[in-house]
């Protein structure tokens, strides 16, 4: 499509016609400042195709304050080499005319031709709205809404797959998606999308498994009452024959006829018990007979062994009186050896006294010297002590006193020396002979004399000079030496000396003795610590000792000369010599005395053996006794042929009793007893469980079990007839979900890619390696850029602003090629476009626009001539295009 | 003497496969054909009705059921003789121990719990009866008739339930044998079988009468009791059945191939009414618009007949060139019915885990219906 002239007249500020020819046919460029009238001359394409002529609606195309104009637009163009005059006028005597190549289409009849022409419908009434744009909707890009593009595309979509499917030559379903919608409501009533069952599907199959759950459970009741039924046959047969045979009266006679046959055993048991405990009496009978003919026998076998008893007793009392005699004997020789032996040892042990107090009285004669000596040397210390004392005394002199007196000296010696500073010195140098006095005394010749206190001068003959010495303080120092030499005399009076230096004399030599009296102390303390009296006491006791020693040595006597030699050897020898001879002797005594005890117990038993031999003797001889011996051996014999005859009968009798086993016919007995009373409780339990079984089944008989069982599964079946048909219907409805989905994607696929073919023609430019995806409803999706190794994925809506725009642009000129193709009209309209982009997209973008412009017409309106002057055309200026012409 | 000769009256029995809807009328209708009988032998002025077995159709029905069948025996006040046969067999405990204990059973009213000669003198007749004392037995019960000794002058009629060995269904080891000669060697002049649902003469003196009211889609001439006629001991009876039972079950059978098939199936539908129980199972191919008109038929008939089941799982729905015109179906949605027809084509060789034909011809039929109500409505607005 190309559009050749435009020319508006009484729209908004163009109350004076404009006029635009000589469009080109690819960019043409209109610019011009805002409120100039760019978008006035888009609005009035706008309305010339999109508004119906008849619609009181567009005011907004009247110029300003004047509400009687008629807005008039006149559009030439070509579509497909034929020429299109387009002439419409709104509000005020509206009309609308299309002439075609001669051929004229007028009112309503016009504007529905436009629409099929380029893809675009009417308003039902009133003004057009985006959802009738269509194709121009999409082409025609309005100010401020080209990143804008899904809605557009949405009410392009069925234009833009028309488009499509001319260039496929394929035919897509019209009624497809409606229908696919319809089958998957229907599908999601019978299933999840996961594919479980749900509502009345899901119903169905609960009620299926209720009433299977049921039909089991009646299955399981009326099993039971079968079950039941067939027991209560099986019981009642058994009772019926119980009651004609009556088993429990065949155990009653057996039991009888055992009971019989075990009351003769007891007969025959009781009498053999009677043999056995005449037996037993029998046998205890021989048994006191034998014990007494053993008696007998004993009797004289003692009688033998006493004998030889009391002959064994005479040499036993033989051996013992050798025994002690000899023993005896021995004991006299060995006092004997006692007494020597205690005769040594007495010697020596006088011997070794004597030494003992020898020893002592010459230990007590040293000590006695020793005390001695000490004693003089202590008496000469002790007098040496108090000769020092006396010393001392003599010398003491007060150190204080001593002190005060050096005090009292050295005063005084200041003292002259402070009055003689002080003194009125009075030379004098007398010829010879004169003589002078001065307080008394003379003076003559030469000399000095310093006077310290007003002295009278006597000048022979001359009179008197008094001379008092200037000094004030010369009278107090005269007075002080005053006191200080009645002190000092006082002190050296005290001391008992005449001068300071004799008292410093005397306190020396004390010094001396002093230390001379401590040296005597020393010596005296370690001579006797304890005093000389203890000292004195100590050798008067020493002096004692030694005459007791010299006693006691008088007393022990000297030993025996002739005996000397006998002495055997030292004390300790004759100690043990003594020792061996006493425990000897013990030794033996202790033999002598066991000796004499066994000689007088072997002279008891001899006697004893010697009566029992006589008395035993004297009772075997008795004959009462031979008599009775003899009845015994009788009786025995008696007995034992008894005990014979009885004891065959009892062995016989015991085989008898054990051949018939009565423990046997006991259990017997037991047995049949219990048989007859297990048949009889056997019979009565059944007749109860016959009563308890009928009872129940009456009961169960009377739910009519089978009966409602046939109910519940008519149920059950209509049920499951249910599931099975629905389950077919959600089956059916899986398969068609599946089928149209799988072929309106493979559809989808092939309408998009011939759109894919033309929007990567442009697409390079913009993103290098980029890939934009075509949505269902062939608008922009996901944009897909290379990030490092990977894809980075973004939605069309998450992108930028200026983004948008670009894209937005790019898709519409995709479509237009893709509508071009297919031989529709394009035409391309940009108000103020691209104004959101950088300079480096614009620069790209007016590469797009360019290449755009070789295929199709394009009409770019800008406010910004200047970004618009490297495109190769004349940019016209709305303004000059005013000037009427 | 006269008697009538019936069986297998299965009271209590419940159909499966219909819709609960009918499928009461249809349990219902046992009694009424009970009464029915007791019309007849009334009319007929028979002597007696002899029931051999089954009365019941299971040994625990609702008391109300037993109570039911007693009371529509009403209409003949003649001598009954219901026998215990393998459903209601006279076990210790059954349906017949609580009939007596409800006191529902009439005077003239003979259970035969066990095996004896039953003589009824003013009838000139004696009933052996062979009653079902266990569910299933081996051995022929009827064997002592052969050696019963009963009053000259009167006639014997055998009355047991069980199958005819040899004759029936060829398994030899069929529960509750009967001799096939046992009319012969037990004297009898008339031997009365149930177990049997249809009509079978055996000899010239034994017969099932088969069940009164049909209960299954066999063509065997159910729905009859015999009025027995004999003149005398030794005499050969003579037998007229009558038709007692009110449905007809059928079974229908069509493969669709031609056009005209489809006209043969519309004709026999159309002809059935509410006496009919049908059980129909079409096969073989039709096409969308057929499909549609065989829905339309089906539904018609279903709720016109008494009871039905339809079996439409070995027919392909293929639509014609005309169809899919018809349904404007173009683009991926003419793909997809494309697909859906090739799939019903393989059949079941279609590869496993894929949807089976039978699914696919669900789907079609339901896009079918979908496109269809699609463009209904200007249609319906226009009929509207």
């Amino acid at each position: 499509m190309k559009l050749t002239r435009l020319r508006i007249e009484q729209i908004r500020q163009f109350r004076q016609s404009l006029t635009i020819d000589s469009f080109s046919s690819g960019l043409n460029i209109f610019a011009g400042p805002n409120e100039s009238g760019k978008s006035t001359i888009v609005r009035a394409i706008r309305a010339a195709f999109f508004e119906r002529y008849k619609t009181q609606k567009v005011t907004d195309l009247l110029p300003w304050g004047d509400s009687s104009a008629a807005p008039r637009i006149e559009l030439d163009f070509e579509i497909g080499g034929a020429h299109f005059q387009l002439r419409k006028v709104f509000l005020k005597s509206p009309r609308c005319d299309l002439d075609r190549a001669g051929h004229h289409f007028a009112g309503e009849e016009a504007e529905q031709y436009l629409g099929q022409l380029l893809g675009f419908e009417f308003a039902a009434k009133g003004e057009s709205r985006a959802q009738h744009w269509g194709i121009p909707g999409l082409l025609w890009i309005e100010q401020g809404s080209g990143q804008e593009i899904h809605q557009a595309v949405a009410f392009a979509t069925d234009h833009l797959r028309a488009a499509l499917q001319e260039e496929l030559g394929s035919v897509a379903s019209s009624e497809g998606d409606a229908v696919l919608d319809t089958v998957r409501d229907w599908r999601a009533a019978l299933r999840t999308a996961t594919g479980k069952p749900r509502g009345e599907l899901a119903d169905s199959q609960a009620a299926c498994a209720e009433l299977g759950d049921r039909l089991r459970d009646l299955d399981a009741r009326i099993e039971t009452y079968r079950q039941q039924v067939d027991q209560l046959g099986a019981l009642q047969a058994d009772q019926n024959r119980d009651d004609q045979d009556k088993p429990w009266d065949a155990f009653d006679r057996a039991r009888v006829a055992a009971e019989t046959k075990r009351a003769e055993l007891a007969e025959r048991e009781r009498g053999l018990r009677a043999d056995r405990q005449r037996l037993a009496e029998l046998e205890t009978q021989r048994t006191l007979v034998q014990e007494q003919l053993t008696a007998v026998d004993r009797r004289q076998q003692a009688l033998t062994r006493r004998a030889a008893d009391e002959k064994q007793a005479v040499a036993e009392r033989q051996a013992a009186v050798v025994d002690a005699d000899r023993l005896v004997a021995q004991q006299a020789e060995l006092i004997a050896i006692v007494r020597t032996a205690r005769l040594g040892y007495e010697r020596c042990r006088q011997q070794a006294d004597r030494e003992a107090v020898m020893q002592q009285m010459a230990t007590t004669e040293n000590e006695l010297a020793r005390y001695s000596a000490q004693l003089a040397e202590a008496d000469r210390l002790y007098q040496a002590q108090s000769d020092l004392r006396v010393e001392a005394q003599s010398l003491a002199v007060a150190p204080s006193d001593l002190d005060a007196l050096r005090r009292c000296q050295q005063s005084l010696r200041e003292n002259a020396i402070r009055q003689e500073a002080g003194a009125t010195r009075l030379a004098f140098d007398l010829d010879s002979g004169v003589a002078l006095t001065v307080d008394g005394r003379t003076l003559t010749g030469k000399g000095e004399q310093l006077l310290v206190r007003p002295v009278s001068l006597v000048l022979p003959k001359l009179g008197r000079i008094r001379i008092e010495p200037g000094g004030s303080d010369l009278s107090q120092l005269a007075e002080a030496a005053t006191g200080l030499t009645a002190e000092t005399q006082r002190l050296l009076q005290r001391i008992g000396v005449d001068s300071l230096a004799e008292a410093e004399q005397r306190f020396v030599a004390l010094r001396r003795v002093r230390q001379s009296l401590q040296e005597v102390e020393r010596e005296l303390a370690q001579l006797a610590p304890e005093g000389r009296d203890a000292l004195a006491i100590a050798r008067s006791e020493a002096q004692s000792r030694l005459a007791g020693l010299k006693a006691t040595l008088a007393r022990l006597s000297e030993p025996p000369q002739d005996e000397m030699s006998a002495m055997p050897g030292t004390l300790a020898e004759a100690q043990h010599a003594l020792d061996q001879a006493l425990s000897g002797q013990a030794a033996l005594q202790a033999q002598v005395q066991e000796a004499i005890s066994r000689r007088a117990v072997a002279e008891a038993r001899w006697e004893v053996a010697q009566r029992e031999h006589a008395e035993l003797q004297g009772l075997v001889a008795d004959p009462a006794e031979q008599q009775r011996i003899q009845t015994h051996r009788q009786r025995l014999v008696d007995i034992q042929a008894e005990i014979a005859v009885l004891g065959e009968r009892v062995a016989t009798q015991q085989a008898a009793l054990d051949q018939a086993r009565p423990d046997i016919l006991d259990q017997d007995i037991a047995r049949y007893r219990q048989s007859a009373q297990q048949a009889r409780q056997t019979f009565d339990e059944r007749r109860i469980r016959i009563a308890q079984l009928q009872s129940a089944l009456q009961v169960a008989g009377a739910q009519g079990l089978e009966e409602e069982r046939a109910g519940v599964q008519l149920e059950h079946e209509a049920a499951e007839r249910r599931f099975r048909e629905l389950e077919r219907r959600a089956q059916a409805l899986d398969l068609l979900v599946r089928l149209l989905e799988e072929k309106r994607a493979e559809l989808t696929r092939r309408l998009q890619a011939p759109l894919q073919r033309h929007l990567d023609h442009y697409l390079p430019l913009l993103f290098p390696g980029g890939a934009l995806a075509i949505e269902e409803d062939l608008s922009p999706g996901d944009l897909a850029r290379p990030n490092g190794a990977s894809a980075e994925h973004l939605s069309y809506d998450a992108l930028s602003f200026g983004a948008r725009e670009q894209l937005g642009l790019v898709s519409r000129l995709a479509y237009a090629d893709l509508l071009k193709a297919a031989g529709r009209p394009t035409l391309i309209i940009l108000d103020d476009a691209l104004v959101h982009s950088d300079p480096s997209r614009l620069v790209q973008m007016k590469r797009i626009i360019f290449d755009a412009a070789t295929r199709h017409q394009i009409l770019l309106f800008t406010c910004h001539p200047a970004d618009w002057t490297d495109m190769g055309v004349s940019i016209r200026q709305i303004e000059q295009l005013r000037a009427p012409g | 003497m006269k008697i009538l000769h019936t069986a297998d009256w299965q009271i209590g029995r419940q159909y499966s496969g219909f819709d609960p809807d009918d499928a009461a009328p249809l349990a219902a209708e046992r009694y009424l054909a009970v009464e029915r009988i007791a019309a007849l032998a009334q009319s007929r002025q028979v002597d007696a009705v002899l029931v051999a077995g089954d009365v019941f159709d299971s040994q625990t029905l609702r008391d109300i059921s037993i109570r039911r069948l007693f009371n529509s025996l009403e209409g003949y006040a003649g001598p009954w003789v219901l026998l215990p046969g393998n459903h209601d067999a006279a076990l210790v405990e059954s349906i017949w121990t609580r009939a007596q204990r409800l006191a529902v059973v009439p005077s003239n009213v003979h259970l035969a719990l066990q095996p004896e000669a039953m003589p009824f003198p003013d009838v000139g007749m004696v009933v052996l009866t062979a009653p079902l004392t266990q569910r299933h037995t081996f051995a022929d019960l009827t064997a002592w008739f052969d050696n019963a000794d009963t009053p000259t002058g009167l006639v014997r009629i055998g009355l047991a339930h069980g199958s005819v060995q040899g004759v029936m269904a060829a398994d030899i080891d069929a529960p509750n044998p009967i001799a096939a000669n046992r009319a012969e060697t037990a004297r009898l002049d008339y031997l009365a079988l149930g177990d049997w649902h249809g009509l079978k003469q055996i000899d010239a003196r034994t017969a099932y009468s088969g069940t009164p009211e049909s209960d299954r889609f066999r063509n065997n001439d159910a729905g009859q009791v015999l009025e027995v006629e004999i003149d005398g001991p030794g005499a050969l009876p003579r037998i007229t059945p009558h038709r007692i039972g009110r449905y007809r079950w059928q079974a229908l059978r069509v493969d669709l191939n031609v056009p005209s098939d489809l006209e043969r199936l519309v004709a026999s539908l159309t002809a059935l009414n509410g006496d009919d129980v049908l059980d129909l199972r079409v096969s073989g191919r039709t096409d969308l618009s057929g499909q549609t008109r065989m829905q339309d038929l089906i539904a018609a008939t279903a709720a016109r007949v008494r009871g039905m089941r339809a079996d439409f799982s070995d027919l392909h729905v293929q639509p014609t060139e005309a169809d899919l015109a018809d349904l404007q179906a173009d683009g991926y949605l003419a793909d997809v019915i494309a697909e859906l027809q090739a799939r019903q084509q393989r059949g079941p060789a279609s590869p496993p885990g894929d949807a089976p034909a039978e699914i696919a011809r669900e789907a079609l039929t339901l896009l079918a219906g979908l496109l269809k109500d699609r463009q209904a409505p200007v249609g319906d607005e226009v009929r509207g």
